[in-house]
């Protein structure tokens, strides 16, 4: 599956996630791009650490909702009026409100995660467009120097304590800061005489396998740009209503269109790998 | 391409809508029955005027001496969302569907719900504070117009006859007792069997998709 397809299927989940504060359609997106990943996600990719990383979000987001909006006409638990901020009227419409906020954050999350766990960090570069090549693979680098530099960060601080240093006082941290600072200066500058060693910037990029673009990646393309702009025009004129669960908590309401709108984005999980 | 479909995937996408389905018949549940205002002390009239102009009239009962503006919008059974604005109170955002969605609850501009009270029969005046800071007595009325935010800017319908009309033919309220908006009379309705099938077969094509990848390791 090419990469710009899949690019312009996250921005299609990404968009629906992101316009309405519907939680059945959040649901779909969400079911969609586990569909996704399941049926294409690189073995080792960390999906499973993104998962719990997502329950972790949603829960929190949940929890402070609920502690914090004391709006709404079913009371699950009063806290004493004492404790500051949380204290009050718990209630089962913020609750519920909490858990369709967590569910919108999973579900924006999971639209974009296909991006690095389904593709190759080097097959993202190459998706760029030209004009955007070398900026993407000047960014790409130097992202992948923050991991690096963490490390010698605790590489350095390790080696200070060993000598006997303390960081009792701000004083006592340019033992440790400096010498970070000069060793990513200098990982910089590998890279960069790496980088031109290898000819980076005298000519287009040149590419070990070349990425085909199928007619699936145009059906995937052209139904997810469909799933997301009839989404948004349903926003737009009304067709697909939101949802507020204040004061009293009720059903959201369902549009069927803009619900078959946010299923296309299924389309991608049908093709199985052979 | 070739394409799998297990017959298990299959049982698992049947349980997961039938899981779907069972979530969805919470709203089936019987809705609240409310009483007539007409056995209540106190009444209070309420009057909402939509945006295409139809007027709706109710009146809710209540025993307290005064009852809170959002608790009469509650007893009425109608649809309606609110928005909090701070020491203001809760401000209306939505009534009866209208407008069917909204991203700011009082734009500014377009069309945005004003709230009106008559006081022992006088006349409509704009109300100061949000709805939830309204407090009405017997004989009070509360009224709602959909204001266009453009041309004249009338005051809703008269109350007069909202509740003298309860113990007839109009269409009663009377209890404060919260009842869900869109309740009454529910049932499993299409869409929300559409929303039900969909998510199931999402969620079971989900487990078919864990399946496959399990056995592809």
């Amino acid at each position: 599956m090419s990469t710009r397809s899949l690019a312009a299927w996250s921005a299609s989940g990404l968009v629906i996630a992101l316009s309405t504060s519907n939680p059945v359609y959040r649901a779909v997106v969400l079911l969609c791009a586990l569909n996704l990943l399941l049926a294409r996600g690189r073995r080792g990719s960390g999906t499973r650490l993104l998962l719990v990383s997502i329950g972790i979000a949603g829960l929190i987001a949940t929890l402070v909702t609920l502690l914090l909006s004391h709006t709404g006409q079913h009371v699950l638990v009063r806290l004493p009026a004492g404790i500051p901020a949380i204290g009050g009227p718990l209630t089962l419409e913020a609750l519920a409100f909490g858990m369709a906020t967590g569910l919108g954050i999973a579900a924006a999350l999971l639209a974009v995660a296909p991006l690095t766990l389904v593709s190759q960090p080097h097959e993202l570069v190459d998706a760029l467009p030209a004009p955007l090549a070398r900026t993407g693979a000047a960014v790409g680098a130097a992202l992948n120097l923050i991991p690096g530099t963490l490390r010698s960060a605790v590489e350095i601080r390790e080696a200070q304590r060993m000598r006997g240093w303390r960081a009792r006082r701000v004083v006592d941290w340019p033992a440790v800061a400096v010498p970070v600072v000069l060793t990513a200066i200098e990982g910089s500058m590998t890279l960069a005489e790496a980088m031109e060693s290898r000819a980076y910037g005298t000519g287009a990029r040149t590419h070990f396998s070349i990425q085909r673009w199928a007619r699936y990646d145009t059906v995937v393309s052209v139904t997810a740009a469909l799933g997301a702009g009839g989404f948004l025009a349903l926003v737009v004129t009304g067709g697909a209503p939101g949802w507020f669960p204040f004061p009293v908590l009720s059903a959201p309401a369902i549009s069927v269109p803009a619900l078959l709108c946010c299923a296309l984005l299924v389309v991608p999980s049908l093709q199985v790998r052979r | 391409m070739r394409r799998i479909l297990p017959r298990r995937g299959l049982a698992i996408c049947l349980l997961g809508t039938v899981a779907g389905l069972a979530a969805s018949a919470v709203r089936v549940l019987p809705a609240t029955s409310l009483c007539s205002a007409a056995t209540y002390p106190h009444q209070v009239a309420l009057v909402v005027e939509l945006g295409d102009g139809e007027s709706v009239g109710r009146c809710v009962g209540f025993n307290a001496s005064s009852i809170s503006g959002d608790e009469v919008l509650r007893a009425s059974g109608l649809e309606y969302a609110t928005q909090g604005y701070g020491s203001l109170g809760q401000a209306v955002c939505q009534v009866d569907e209208e407008p069917a969605a909204y991203s700011t609850c009082l734009p500014s501009s377009g069309s945005y719900w004003a709230l009106f009270t008559a006081r022992g029969g006088g006349a409509w005046q704009p109300a100061d504070v949000g709805i939830s800071s309204v407090e009405l007595a017997s004989g009070d009325a509360e009224g709602l117009r959909y204001d266009p935010e453009t041309g004249p800017d009338p005051a809703p319908p008269s109350p007069a006859g909202v509740c003298a009309a309860t113990g007839s033919s109009a269409p009663a309220s009377g209890d404060v007792v919260p009842a869900s908006p869109g309740a009454a009379g529910a049932g499993i309705s299409p869409a929300l069997l559409v929303a039900a099938v969909v998510l199931g077969v999402l969620a079971g094509l989900a487990l078919v998709q864990l399946l496959l990848r399990r056995r592809r390791a």
